[in-house]
């Protein structure tokens, strides 16, 4: 109703108020002595009428103008008589003019609506490309292309289902105006993904046949295709009424193929991500299997010797010896032991197996509960700093003590006097410093020493034992905790290597109970 | 005195077998759950050492059968890393766990401890506990360290008695809880942290190194009265 006001009341009252004004103003000012004069101000309204109001007014306000004229200003007055070949005149330069400003305005503001609907195409298709470009993460490219077609074109609402090729299953992603999922027909989208055929684009008799009961509809289903691959489909419903124009129809494609462009390039990525991460598992895998066949090969050895002189028919060792043998059983028992829940700690982290259960503990709590694992002897040789041991911090007790275990273990073994544990605060950390006076850490190797069964270069040959595991889960540890660690050696000659971590504490954190 | 060993694996049962028995243990062997039941039943034994991860009946339903009619304590075994096992067991009437693989050394150290105690949580027959220079006089509420007396919130001495009259053994924070506080404070595990805490600051020499009040990382707190087997450790670590 507004619509039709618009379009159709506003213009013809405007040329109607203005043929009853001019007539009026003209008797007003008795400008009627001169018929010609007259004529020409009604000529004047026609073209104005016509520059502003469209055709069909100006023809309108012709016709309106010719008949005020003839009625008021030329004889015989106040009847619609047509005598003189003039007043014919008239009433065709009215018609004439009427017509022909008319069509001109209305070329005019065609070109002019054309002009700024392809300024409005080009921003949204540049702010399209820059979003491809400067955008990494493919759902917001993708929603942003999508709202660039609702702006370019008579869509009304979009959405994208995007086929994967890990689970086989659809994703969507949806527009800011989506089309809802009752209204969408699978069996046109699976046509669309499968054969890379649009539907509802154009009249091709394909769909119709297959799918002539889908026209009720009013869904157009149109495949991202790139390379001959389709990667998945995009659903969109006109406004009410509306078909697609060709120019629109160009921007639309346009729009799909940087579609297609993001999903080629989030695919290729992922590529990339994949055979990353396959790479790094071989390497572990070829790790792990050199490890295996020597750090485990070695305490088997020595239980298989042990237990095996033991059980020889005619053994004539004596208690003592037998002792001795049964005690390093038991040892590399252990050992092997140790080794086996370093893999699995490993194989966790690999696997992002690790949520911190974090809770608000004291330093006293965490300190003891790693101390307590430690023999009395190991116990004399650490020596710790705590510049406050009742305050709690928040963190999942069970792993920090483990990286703490590792990490005084690791110091221990490499240092033959005291280490020292220090805990203190700074800024909003949870700071502690491992500290040994051992030989310090290979020059350049500070990084390298955190990857997994990553050993020392100058170890490799050594009987020292340890499989370069620990570290690595001390670093997934500390990094499930938002946390960092870092190695160095000491300033000074000491030399010694100094393990740093600092955990964050959020102020966040209330306790998690 | 009798122990029951109730476990599905024959290489384990052997060992432990020739473990206890040379400490002048009598040992019974069950496979199953439902073969410890009865031996349970029909030899009465004085300590029931329980696997809990067995095919058919698993240990906790064991467990849980046992404590309907005996008071035997039970040591449960469990595998490392499942924590939230030890604490069901423990709170299904388990009196101690120990984790694959361990050492008959620590073994024979649990046993010893669980069945030294009997019938903890009813009475109080004595009316002081000591353990080297710490004494509690239950009868005045008063706690001496080294013959001088420190002074414990009530909360804090609550939680004191309640530990040493269930000594060497292991308390889950729920059970602390709900001792001390309340069943409607079992979950309130920061309330338990801090006045461990304080109570560590009060009646230990080294807090960070503890002597009496032992953390069992993420199950609960045990007062330790045998120092011995103390450093044993019950977890494989990483190098």
């Amino acid at each position: 109703m507004t619509n039709y006001w618009r379009k159709i009341g506003i213009p013809y009252s405007a040329a109607t108020v203005a043929v009853a004004v001019t007539t009026a103003l003209i008797m007003v000012v008795h400008a009627d002595q001169h018929a010609s004069n007259v004529s020409m101000l009604y000529l004047l309204i026609v073209t104005v009428a016509a520059l502003l109001l469209g055709r069909g007014a100006a023809i309108y306000c012709s016709i309106l103008s010719f008949l005020a004229f003839d009625w008021f200003f030329v004889e015989p007055r106040h009847q619609l008589t047509v005598q003189s070949f003039s007043e014919w005149l008239a009433l065709c330069m009215f018609l004439l003019t009427a017509i022909i400003i008319g069509q001109l305005t209305a070329l005019l503001r065609k070109r002019m609506e054309e002009a700024q609907k392809s300024r409005n195409e080009t921003a949204a298709l540049a702010e399209a490309s820059w979003a491809v470009a400067s955008d990494i993460d493919r759902d917001s490219v993708l929603k942003k292309l999508m709202e660039t077609i609702t702006k370019v074109s008579s869509a009304e609402a979009v959405s994208m289902c995007l086929h994967s090729d890990i689970d086989d299953e659809s994703i969507w992603i949806h527009s800011n105006s989506p089309v809802d999922s009752s209204e969408l027909s699978k069996e046109a989208i699976t046509h669309a993904m499968v054969r890379g055929q649009s539907i509802g684009w154009d009249d091709s008799p394909h769909w119709k046949k297959a799918f002539g009961d889908l026209k009720k509809s009013e869904l157009i289903y149109l495949p991202i295709t790139l390379n001959n691959e389709t990667f998945g489909v995009i659903c969109v419903r006109l406004k009410p009424g509306a078909i697609l124009e060709d120019s629109e129809k160009n921007i639309v494609n346009s729009v799909i193929n940087h579609a297609g462009v993001v999903l080629h390039r989030d695919k290729l990525l992922q590529i990339q991500t994949q055979a990353k991460a396959l790479s790094e598992v071989d390497r572990l895998k070829t790790a792990l299997l050199s490890m295996v066949s020597h750090d485990f090969r070695s305490p088997l050895t020595s239980i298989k010797a042990s237990v095996g002189s033991m059980l020889q028919a005619n053994s004539t060792i004596d208690l003592e010896t037998q002792t001795q043998l049964l005690q390093g059983v038991d040892q590399e028992a252990d050992r092997l032991n140790k080794m086996v829940g370093n893999i699995l700690d490993l194989s966790r982290l690999e696997a992002d197996a690790w949520t911190p259960k974090k809770e608000l503990t004291t330093v006293t709590e965490l300190v003891g509960s790693v101390l307590d694992s430690f023999g009395e002897n190991e116990n004399k040789r650490i020596k710790l700093d705590i510049a406050d041991r009742n305050k709690e911090y928040s963190l999942d007790l069970v792993q920090m003590t483990q990286v703490l275990r590792n990490l005084i273990e690791n110091a221990l073994k490499y240092s033959k006097d005291e280490i020292t544990v220090k805990f203190y605060n700074g800024g909003n950390m949870m700071n502690i410093d491992v500290i040994d006076q051992g030989p310090g850490l290979p020059r350049g190797e500070e990084a390298e020493i955190f990857k997994p069964f990553h050993r020392s270069r100058s170890l490799q040959e050594s009987s020292t034992p340890g499989m370069g595991v620990g570290l690595a889960v001390c670093k997934g540890l500390i990094e499930a905790h938002k946390g960092t660690i870092t190695a160095s050696n000491q300033s000074g000659g000491s030399g010694g290597a100094i393990f740093h971590i600092s955990l964050p504490q959020d102020n966040g954190d209330k306790k998690e109970q | 005195m009798k122990i029951l060993v109730i476990d599905d694996e024959p290489q384990i049962r052997r060992a432990l077998r020739v473990g206890l028995e040379q400490n002048n243990y009598q040992v019974f062997l069950a496979a199953s759950g439902e073969e410890g039941l009865d031996l349970a039943a029909s030899r009465m034994p004085d300590l029931i050492i329980l696997d809990l991860a067995m095919p058919g009946k698993s240990g906790f339903d064991v467990c849980k059968e046992l404590r309907e009619w005996t008071k035997t304590p039970v040591i449960v075994l469990s595998v490392r890393d499942r924590e939230e096992d030890k604490i069901k067991a423990l709170d299904m009437g388990a009196d101690d766990y120990l984790t694959k693989p361990f050492g008959i050394g620590e073994l024979l150290a649990r046993a010893r401890a669980v069945m030294r105690r009997q019938a903890p949580d009813d009475e109080q027959e004595q009316s002081t506990f000591t353990c080297a220079n710490l004494k509690v006089d239950f009868a005045h509420r008063r706690v001496y360290l080294s013959n001088e007396e420190i002074h414990l919130t009530p909360k804090e001495y609550d939680l004191l008695r309640y530990m040493t009259t269930n000594a060497d053994r292991v308390l889950t924070h729920r059970q602390l809880l709900s001792k001390v506080w309340g069943p409607e404070y079992e979950n309130d595990s920061h309330t338990l942290r801090v006045h461990i805490a304080n109570l560590r600051n009060k009646i230990e020499e080294h807090p960070e190194r503890p002597y009496f009040i032992h953390t069992e990382t993420r199950v609960g707190y045990r007062f330790r009265t045998d120092q011995v087997e103390n450093h044993k450790e019950t977890e494989p670590i990483g190098t």
